[in-house]
């Protein structure tokens, strides 16, 4: 599963922003409200329960709650993330369909014409760079079709 | 509070005042799933029969 890392995490109450640093040398900033956060914090810290996942927050009050890694990443729209979101729930549908409809993935490679191993690789979805026209066919195959949707940004 | 601990698992989800979206699911440390909670699908690693009683039960209780 790809998930990125926190390498650490700061905080200005003046400011209200939170900035966490990722090991992939990413640096995002969220406001407070963002993450509805109505207190002043008094530290910050990278959870060790999900070795580098969340980062640990304690408000003034000492009352203490967790961020997972991927909240700054959507509430900012990173690209990167988005698409592996995308990717993800895309591939997630499929092979949900493909296990309720029982269908090997030796059929979908021998319709598809192509190797066991490159279906794995079309449905693993940490790989992002997918052939689209193999997606496609798989689609039709199980019964799924795509519809694509682009919109301006809220 | 963005997460609980049930049967040997962490579960984590976003902060804020909402019922998650999705959850992310440790076992020691490691990431071994992410779900989508309206629908229960498994959009990353892999659920097993325990894992899933568990979800079904959190889900009953309104805490995810």
């Amino acid at each position: 599963m790809k998930a990125v890392k926190i390498r650490s995490g700061e905080f200005n109450n003046r400011k209200k922003v939170l900035t966490v640093y990722y090991m992939n040398g990413k640096a995002i900033e969220v406001h407070y409200s963002q993450l509805g956060i109505k207190k002043n914090l008094g530290a910050v810290w990278v959870d060790k329960e999900t070795r580098g996942h969340s980062l640990g927050l304690r408000f003034d009050d000492g009352k203490e709650d967790y961020m997972p890694y991927d909240q700054p990443l959507a509430l900012t729209k990173d690209p990167e993330y988005l698409l592996q979101t995308h990717v993800e729930r895309l591939t997630a549908v499929i092979k949900a369909t493909i296990k309720e409809r029982r269908i090997s993935k030796r059929f979908l490679a021998d319709q598809l014409g192509t190797s066991d191993n490159q279906i794995q690789r079309l449905l693993n979805p940490t790989i992002l760079n997918k052939n689209l026209e193999q997606l496609y066919k798989v689609a039709t195959i199980i019964g799924l079709e795509f519809e694509w949707h682009i919109k301006k940004a809220a | 509070m963005g997460r609980i601990k049930r049967g040997g698992y962490l579960i984590e989800w976003w902060m804020g005042d909402h019922l998650p979206k999705h959850i992310h699911i440790y076992k020691d440390g490691i990431l071994v799933a992410k779900v989508e909670t309206a629908s229960m699908l498994v959009l990353a690693g892999a659920l097993n029969k325990r894992l899933k009683k568990i979800l079904v039960e959190l889900i009953r209780e309104q805490k995810i």
